[in-house]
C-alpha cells in the first residue's frame, strides 16, 4: 500500500468502487429477473427463443411492433418473433446470422423497422430520398439502406461475428450483462422503488407470457407498467 | 452541466482539475485564468447564447463597482451609479425571470398587455445578480479591499457555485484568489473535497431522486389525493427537498475544497431546529446571511431612525411594541415576501415567504415578550423541533404546489377534507391499546382492527420514511463527520461521540469509493430542484 495517507486514501477509494461494481454486476448476473426492466425483459426473452432454435417456418424481426401486432398463435403457421423494442438494424443482422445458423431454417425472415430509422433527416427536419421498405427482402432491404444512406449502416464485419459467435454462451451473457452495470443503474433503482419481490414476479410472468406466445406480447396485459409507486402510487414506467 | 452528469463527472471536472493543478503550478493566477474560462464553459454547455449575458453581467458590474469606487469622495454621483447598477440587475432579473410570469398572469385576467412570447430563464441568474449586487454595495460602503478583474471573475463565476449558490461574500473569497506565488498541489483538500462530492452526490442520487417520483404526482394531482396519500405527498417532498439542497451543497463545498478553495457553509441540518428563526440559520444559510445583512438590517434601522425622529418630535418615547413593529414585524415581512419572489414568479411563493415571515415574527415575539427560562427538556427539545418542522412542511406545500389553490388544495387533503383512503389496518390484537377508543375509532371508519388487507404497502411506505427521518434527526450530518478537517467556512462545531468520525484512512476510503459506485450506478440525471431559482 503506498504510504502517503491520501494515496492510500484513493487507492481504498478505487478499490471501493471496483468492489461494488463487481456485487452490482454479479446481482445482475445471477438474479436479472429481480432487477431489469420491461424492456430488457423482453430482450431477454427474445435471446431466449433466438438460442432454443425452435424448428419454425417464419421468423420475425423488427421493432415493438410485430411483439405486440402479430400473434403466432392465430396464425396457420410456426411463427417465432424475435423483435425487440427500438430494434437495430445492424443488431439484427448479427442476429439473424445466429437464427440462420441453426440446423433447420426459416422459410420467411420478416424485417419490420420505423421508417425514419432509416433516412436521413435535412436540416429542416424533412425526411430525405425516404423510401419505403417494407415487404422486400433482406437483400433488397440492405441495397435501399445503401440507397438512402450510404455508408450509414454497415452489416456487421464477418471476422467480428465469427470471433464473438465462438466464445461459449456463458461468457457471452457476461459480458452482454456486466460489460457496464450502469446502464441498468435506472433499472436498478426501478426495482429498489417498486420492490426487488414484485419486480421478480412481474418480470417471470412478462418473460413467462412472452416465451409461451413465441415471442408475442398481449397490448393489454397487466406488465410493470401496471403496478404503483411506493410513495405515489402511480403507475410506474417500467 | 449537471453536477451528477457523465460528462461533467468523466469530462469536464477532470480536465479542469488536471488543467487546473498544471497551470496553477507555474503561477496561481493561470491557474485561476483557466479556472474562469473553465466555469464559462461549464456555463455555456447549457446554453453558450447565455455566457454574453454572463460575460456582460461580469463585465459591466466589474466596471460599475470601480466607478463607485473612484466617485465615493463624491456621494452624489456614487450614489447614482450605485443606484444605476442595482437597478440595471434588477431589471435583467426582472426580465428573465418575472416579465413574462407577470405578463401571462395580467393576461389571464383580462388585461390587455403585450405578450413578451417565452422567455428562457438564464439558469443561476438570481444568484450570481445577488452576489454582485452585495458587491457593489460594499465598494460604496467601503468594505472592498482588493479589486482585480481576474479574481472578480474567479468570484463570480467559479463554476461550484455559479448555479445554484452557496451566495459567495467576496470578503471571504479575495483574499483565498489573492494569495501570491504558486498552487501547491494538496491531497488532503482533494481527498476531503472528493469525499465531500461523493457524500453530496449520495445524498442526491440514492434519497433526493428516490421520492422525487411520488412528489411529482402527488402535487399533480393534489385536487384528489386523499388523507394518507396527501401526507405521503408532503412529506416525501420535504425530504426531497432536503437532501436535494443539502446534497447540493456539499458536492459544491467539495468540488471548491479539491480546487483548493473554501466555500461558506450553506446547509446545517435545518429539520433539527428547535425554532423557525434556527430553522432560517441552518437552511440556505448563504442566503439568510444575504437578507439580513442587505435587506433586513438596512431596512428596519432605516424604519426605526425615521419613526424614532418622528415619535421624538411628537415627544412620545418608543415602546416595547413600537419597536418590535418597526424594528421586527414590518421589515421581517418585507425582506421574507423578497425571499418568496427570489425563489420564482407567482403568488405561491409569495404565500410562501408571507407564511416565513409570519412564522419568525411570531417567534421573534415570543423570546422578546414571554422570553424563555431554563433550557427545555427533551421533550420540550422534541416538541419545539416537531413544531418546526410542521410549520416548514406546510410551507413547503406552497413552495412545490403549481399554484396557491393546489398548495392549498394538498394541505385540504392532508386535513382529510378529500377523505381517507380508508381505516388503518391494525391487528386484532392492538384492540386492547385503544382501550375505549377503539371502538369508536372503528365505528367511525378510522381504524379497522383484524383486517390487514393492504396492510404491507402502507406499512412499507411508513417504514421507508420513518428510516429516512432517523438518517435526518438521528446522524450527524457531512460538517459534523469531517468536523476535524473544517470543510467549510464558518463551521466550528465538534465531531459526532457515535459516529465514526471522517479520516484520510482506507476504511473511509473503501467507504467512500463504495457509496461513489452505488450512486453512479443507481444515479439517473435530473436537476438540482435550487437550479431552476
Amino acid at each position: 500500500m503506498p504510504r502517503a495517507p491520501w494515496l492510500r486514501f484513493f487507492a481504498c477509494l478505487l478499490l471501493g468502487g471496483v468492489a461494488v461494481w463487481v456485487a452490482l454486476a454479479a446481482w445482475i448476473m445471477l438474479a436479472p429477473l429481480s432487477v431489469l426492466g420491461f424492456d430488457e425483459v423482453q430482450v431477454l426473452a427474445a435471446t431466449a427463443l433466438l438460442e432454443r432454435c425452435d424448428p419454425v417456418r417464419v421468423v420475425v424481426f423488427g421493432d415493438s411492433r410485430p411483439i405486440f401486432g402479430i400473434d403466432p398463435g392465430s396464425l396457420d403457421t410456426s411463427v417465432v418473433i424475435l423483435a425487440e423494442g427500438n430494434a437495430s438494424p445492424v443488431v439484427d443482422q448479427y442476429r439473424l446470422q445466429q437464427r440462420l445458423a441453426c440446423a433447420r431454417k426459416p422459410d420467411l425472415v420478416i424485417l419490420s423497422y420505423i421508417l425514419p430509422a432509416f433516412v436521413r433527416v435535412n436540416a429542416n427536419g424533412f425526411w430525405t430520398n425516404g423510401a419505403f421498405t417494407h415487404g422486400l427482402g433482406l437483400d433488397e432491404q440492405w441495397a435501399v439502406m445503401r440507397a438512402v444512406a450510404p455508408g450509414l449502416f454497415q452489416p456487421m464485419q464477418t471476422d467480428a461475428a465469427e470471433t464473438y459467435a465462438e466464445l461459449p454462451f456463458g461468457l457471452k451473457t457476461v459480458l452482454y450483462r456486466s460489460y457496464f452495470p450502469v446502464f441498468y443503474g435506472p433499472s436498478v433503482l426501478n426495482a429498489q422503488q417498486t420492490g426487488l419481490r414484485s419486480r421478480l414476479e412481474s418480470n417471470e410472468r412478462v418473460r413467462d407470457l412472452i416465451m409461451a406466445g413465441h415471442g408475442h406480447l398481449e397490448g393489454r396485459m397487466a406488465g410493470p407498467g401496471r403496478r404503483r409507486h411506493w410513495m405515489s402510487g402511480c403507475r410506474t414506467a417500467g | 452541466m449537471l453536477f451528477v452528469s457523465f460528462v461533467f463527472l468523466f469530462g469536464f471536472l477532470p480536465v479542469t482539475w488536471v488543467g487546473f493543478q498544471v497551470l496553477a503550478r507555474q503561477s496561481r493566477r493561470l491557474g485561476f485564468a483557466w479556472l474562469v474560462l473553465a466555469s464559462l464553459f461549464f456555463y455555456g454547455w447549457w446554453n453558450p447564447r447565455f455566457v454574453c449575458l454572463l460575460l456582460i453581467s461580469v463585465t459591466a458590474n466589474y466596471l460599475a463597482g470601480q466607478a463607485i469606487a473612484l466617485l465615493r469622495e463624491r456621494p452624489y454621483w456614487c450614489r447614482a451609479v450605485l443606484t444605476f447598477a442595482v437597478c440595471g440587475n434588477l431589471a435583467a432579473l426582472a426580465w428573465y425571470k418575472y416579465l413574462g410570469a407577470v405578463a401571462g398572469f395580467l393576461i389571464g385576467h383580462g388585461i390587455a398587455v403585450p405578450d413578451p412570447g417565452p422567455i428562457i430563464l438564464p439558469v443561476g441568474i438570481s444568484f450570481f445578480t445577488f452576489t454582485q449586487i452585495a458587491y457593489l454595495l460594499d465598494v460604496a460602503w467601503g468594505e472592498v479591499e482588493r479589486r482585480d478583474p481576474l479574481s472578480y471573475a474567479l468570484f463570480v463565476t467559479f463554476f461550484p457555485h455559479l448555479l445554484a449558490g452557496p451566495i459567495l461574500h467576496h470578503q471571504e473569497m479575495m483574499p483565498q484568489f489573492a494569495r501570491p506565488g504558486r498552487h501547491v498541489f494538496s491531497g488532503r483538500d482533494t481527498a476531503i473535497g472528493a469525499s465531500l462530492f461523493v457524500m453530496g452526490m449520495a445524498k442526491k442520487v440514492l434519497i433526493a431522486d428516490m421520492v422525487a417520483p411520488g412528489v411529482g404526482w402527488g402535487f399533480a394531482h393534489a385536487h384528489e389525493v386523499q388523507f394518507f396519500l396527501a401526507w405521503k405527498t408532503a412529506l416525501s417532498y420535504s425530504i426531497q427537498l432536503y437532501f436535494d439542497f443539502s446534497g447540493y451543497s456539499d458536492m459544491a463545498i467539495g468540488l471548491a475544497r479539491m480546487f483548493g478553495i473554501r466555500f461558506p457553509l450553506n446547509f446545517n441540518s435545518p429539520y433539527k431546529a428547535g425554532s423557525v428563526i434556527e430553522y432560517w440559520q441552518r437552511w440556505h444559510m448563504t442566503l439568510t446571511r444575504y437578507l439580513t445583512q442587505y435587506l433586513f438590517n438596512p431596512m428596519a434601522l432605516a424604519l426605526m431612525h425615521r419613526v424614532a425622529g418622528r415619535r421624538r418630535l411628537q415627544g412620545r418615547r418608543m415602546t416595547r411594541a413600537d419597536r418590535f413593529l418597526w424594528m421586527v414585524l414590518v421589515p421581517m415581512m418585507a425582506t421574507m415576501a423578497i425571499a418568496g419572489v427570489w425563489h420564482g414568479a407567482g403568488l405561491q411563493f409569495v404565500v410562501f415567504g408571507l407564511l416565513h415571515g409570519v412564522y419568525l415574527s411570531v417567534n421573534h415575539a415570543w423570546r422578546i415578550f414571554w422570553p424563555p427560562g431554563e433550557r427545555p427538556n427533551v421533550a420540550g427539545r422534541v416538541g419545539s423541533v416537531l413544531l418546526t418542522y410542521g410549520c416548514v412542511l406546510v410551507g413547503a406545500v406552497f413552495f412545490r404546489a403549481d399554484s396557491v389553490t393546489a398548495a392549498v388544495q394538498l394541505l385540504a387533503g392532508m386535513g382529510g377534507l378529500h377523505g381517507a383512503e380508508g381505516p388503518v389496518p391494525l391487528p386484532g390484537a392492538a384492540a386492547g391499546l385503544f382501550g375505549p377508543v377503539g371502538p369508536l375509532l372503528s365505528r367511525h371508519g378510522l381504524v379497522s382492527f383484524g383486517d390487514m388487507s393492504g396492510a404491507a404497502g402502507r406499512y412499507a411506505d411508513a417504514a421507508a420514511l420513518a428510516l429516512i427521518y432517523a438518517v435526518i434527526w438521528g446522524l450527524p450530518n457531512t460538517q459534523q463527520i469531517m468536523a476535524r478537517y473544517r470543510p467549510a467556512l464558518g463551521w466550528n462545531g465538534a465531531e459526532p461521540r457515535i459516529f465514526p468520525p471522517w479520516r484520510i484512512s482506507a476504511g473511509w476510503g473503501l467507504a467512500i469509493g463504495a457509496l461513489g459506485m452505488l450512486a453512479l450506478t443507481l444515479h439517473q440525471t435530473s436537476e438540482f430542484i435550487y437550479f431552476q431559482f
